[in-house]
């Protein structure tokens, strides 16, 4: 026998009865109210030291623009979908930006690229929170390695919680690579319970919400 | 700034090095002796535990609906326990399937070799690691040190603590006993960029943050694997969960071509129907915040086309005494932990002696509750009496282990005539002395009889002088020793009742015709 099987068999002898479903036990956490979503979702991430900006359809592409101006960044790099496609036609005049196809180097990665574009595919407005599916359209490593992070999330987008959206089975399925909830700049307060921003990941988050609703 | 020049700093980090190992051979007493004397330490964890306590107090203002929460976290975590062997298998299959590799170690050792060797198929000769505390308890750096292959913490905190040559004394904050003033010390004394610089000395921790921040990234870069921890294992998608604020763990797990995932056999839940309650529950519990700033799902590989992400995932299942606790009839709940870290966090003895005085990998309570039973009570048996039995550890716990329970079995374990049952913990009977046996049989008889307690009582009650006598305090001496000498009354209870005219007392007095 090997250890897997040593383990198992170990386990399997003093197993007991299967419990019921957890999820029939009561849990009265409440669920933030449709009409909070909004408000709550930016408090939380102000809270957590991220900017929110509220923008339409239309105009977006060009708040996004005055924002790289203003943060003084000149390497854009997007995933390859078609808000990029967009942000990178109407910001390519006054920056380097471009939609990532294909592997960046490590050397280009963490010296090379101020900003990284990604879209959110829900929000969790009780924990100010993105769900950021990636694959080969949204790289891990563009809302992780660049000192800033711009996600742009559809306000229809957004659901209570967590639990809400698992439970409304909008978690992808089969689960694809890497899926993330990135609820704030990259931060910790390992010294002396004082917060720092910028620990190893994006110092600044600036979430871009477009008022689709 | 500082008055002391770079080489009186390495000097003193030298000394405080030499400090911690030699606090850490000592006997458990002795530690937390030397903790209790040290005002530094003792305001670092007493800050620590005031400001995490305060934080959690903040995000659960509803105290119904924390109850409810954690009614359901313990349900989640129990029902989880109960199918443990088949979700485990469910999980395994799973992540084969979606190209994960997963390996099982039945021990510590088994669990170094299989990573080194992981490692060493892949030439790899340096690591980063996220914050994993389960490899810790393998002792892993040090195995692979050994084996010539350099492992750097990358937690702020946890590299801090290595830069110290420490080991952590939270398990969440892992350098909570160290204040700003040391830990600018020990950046300026030890930090150095890759061209071997020394960082410039600053108290400012946004600075530090910032210098630690330039080194890592280095290492990010060039690692060649990142070896990280799971928080929960989803069996029903095969997915490795990692909570997190720093981005350190992504780090681990997407930059470097290999990542190694360790964790203890008992995080697996069946479906991610069962994630979010516990992801609330943990990071409130563990430093009053909503959520992580990031909440980081594992499922496979880099495919073909995708442009970042390791190329090999592999999961190393660790029991190491887990499978035995898991077969006790009273201490199982152990392994409902999801490791938040409040219950050392409201634990009053945790915050005046430290993590580092327990000598464990895991402080606090549910250190107290699982190093004896990984270790064995010969090595371990003595932090299960640094325990008040005040409760506030199982009243924070999220997932609601009867942690004071646990530790009265465990004394019990150290204290019974060894059982040979394969369940026992190790080193059982270790701490039953004759001496305290006989003194509680005594004491049960005198409890179980009317007559023989009254007497007892009443001579005690009679005895007054005698507790002012040399020979008493001496006796007395490890509680007096910081405490007045308590003296009995003068009347027992049942006489100063009676005397009120308490009518059960006339009663019981009449019926068992008490002698006095
Ligand atoms: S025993 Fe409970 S309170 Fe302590 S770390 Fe584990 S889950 Fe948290």
């Amino acid at each position: 026998m090997n250890s897997r099987d040593r383990i198992l068999q170990r386990l399997r002898s003093s197993a007991d009865a299967p419990r019921p479903d957890p999820l029939q036990t009561p849990c009265d956490w409440p669920l933030p109210e449709r009409s909070e979503w909004l408000a709550l979702f930016r408090q939380n991430l102000s809270d957590n030291h991220a900017e929110v900006i509220e923008c339409d359809d239309n105009n977006w592409p060009e708040l996004v623009a005055s924002v790289l101006a203003e943060k003084g960044v000149s390497v854009l790099r997007s995933g390859n979908h078609a808000e990029g496609r967009l942000l990178v036609d109407s910001v390519s005049a006054m920056l380097d930006a471009a939609c990532i196809t294909g592997e960046q180097s490590k050397e280009t990665l963490f010296h090379q690229i101020d900003a990284g574009f990604s879209v959110a595919t829900a929000g969790l407005a009780e924990t100010g929170s993105l769900v950021i599916v990636t694959g080969a359209n949204e790289p891990r490593t563009l809302s992780l390695v660049p000192p800033l992070n711009i996600v742009l999330l559809r306000a229809s987008a957004m659901v209570a919680n967590f639990s809400q959206l698992v439970a409304q089975g909008r978690m992808p399925s089969p689960m694809p690579t890497n899926v993330l909830l990135i609820s704030g700049p990259s931060k910790t307060a390992d010294i002396q319970q004082t917060l720092a921003y910028g620990a190893h990941g994006p110092k600044q988050l600036v979430v871009i919400l477009v008022m689709d609703i | 700034m500082s008055t002391q020049t770079r080489e009186q700093m390495q000097q003193q980090l030298d000394q405080e090095q030499h400090d911690f190992s030699d606090m850490q051979s000592r006997h458990f007493s002795v530690r937390a002796r030397m903790a209790l004397e040290n005002e530094a330490l003792r305001k670092s964890f007493r800050g620590a535990s005031d400001f995490l306590m305060n934080k959690r107090r903040s995000v659960f203002s509803d105290d119904n609906a924390l109850q409810s929460l954690r009614d359901r976290g313990e349900a989640i975590r129990q029902y989880s326990l109960s199918k443990l062997p088949q979700l485990l298998e469910t999980l395994e299959k799973n992540l084969t399937a979606n190209g994960i590799q997963v390996h099982w170690a039945e021990t510590a050792t088994e669990a170094c070799e299989i990573i080194h060797g992981i490692l060493a198929d892949n030439n790899a000769r340096t690591v980063v690691k996220g914050k994993s505390m389960v490899t810790e308890e393998i002792e892993l750096n040090h195995y692979l040190e050994e084996k010539g292959i350099e492992c750097l913490e990358s937690d702020m905190g946890e590299y801090l603590v290595q830069l110290a040559g420490e080991t952590p004394s939270h398990i969440i904050m892992p350098a909570i006993h160290k204040n700003t003033a040391q830990i600018a010390r020990l950046m300026h004394g030890r930090a150095q960029s890759s061209s071997g610089e020394p960082v410039p000395y600053t108290e400012d921790v946004d600075e530090l943050i910032g210098n630690a921040r330039a080194i890592l990234r280095e290492k990010f870069e060039k690692a060649d694997a990142g070896i990280s921890g799971v928080n929960m294992a989803v069996a029903n998608t095969g997915t490795l969960c990692l909570v997190e604020n720093e981005g350190n763990g992504r780090m681990t797990t997407t930059v470097p071509d290999l990542h190694i995932a360790v964790t203890g056999i008992e995080k697996v839940v069946e479906d991610f129907s069962h994630v979010p309650e516990l992801l609330t529950l943990l990071t409130r519990s563990a430093t009053g915040q909503k959520i992580s700033t990031y909440f980081n799902m594992i499922s496979a590989p880099r495919k073909a086309g995708e442009l970042d992400g390791p190329q090999q995932v592999h999961l190393v299942l660790v029991d190491n005494g887990r499978s035995k606790i898991f077969s006790h009839p009273t201490l199982k709940p152990t392994l409902q932990c999801i490791r938040c870290g409040a219950c050392m966090n409201h634990c009053p003895v945790y915050a005046r002696i430290g993590g580092h005085a327990y000598g464990s990998t895991y402080p606090g309570p549910i250190g107290q509750v699982v190093t004896p039973q990984i270790g064995g009570l010969e090595k371990h048996g003595d932090m299960v009496s640094a325990c008040s039995l005040n409760g506030a550890c199982g009243e924070a716990c999220p997932v609601r282990i009867p942690l004071p329970a646990l530790i009265r079995e465990l004394r019990h374990e150290a204290n019974r005539i060894p059982t040979r049952d394969d369940s026992a913990v190790s080193g059982q009977g270790v701490k039953r002395s004759a001496s305290e046996a006989l003194i509680w049989r005594g004491w049960a008889l005198a409890h179980s009889s009317p007559w023989l307690f009254r007497t007892m009582m009443w001579l005690l009650t009679r005895s007054r002088p005698l507790f002012r006598t040399a020979l008493v305090t001496r006796l007395l001496s490890p509680w007096t020793d910081s405490r007045t000498t308590p003296l009995p009354q003068t009347k027992t209870l049942h006489e100063l009742a009676r005397a009120h005219g308490v009518a059960s007392e006339l009663k019981s007095h009449n019926e068992t015709g008490a002698q006095r």
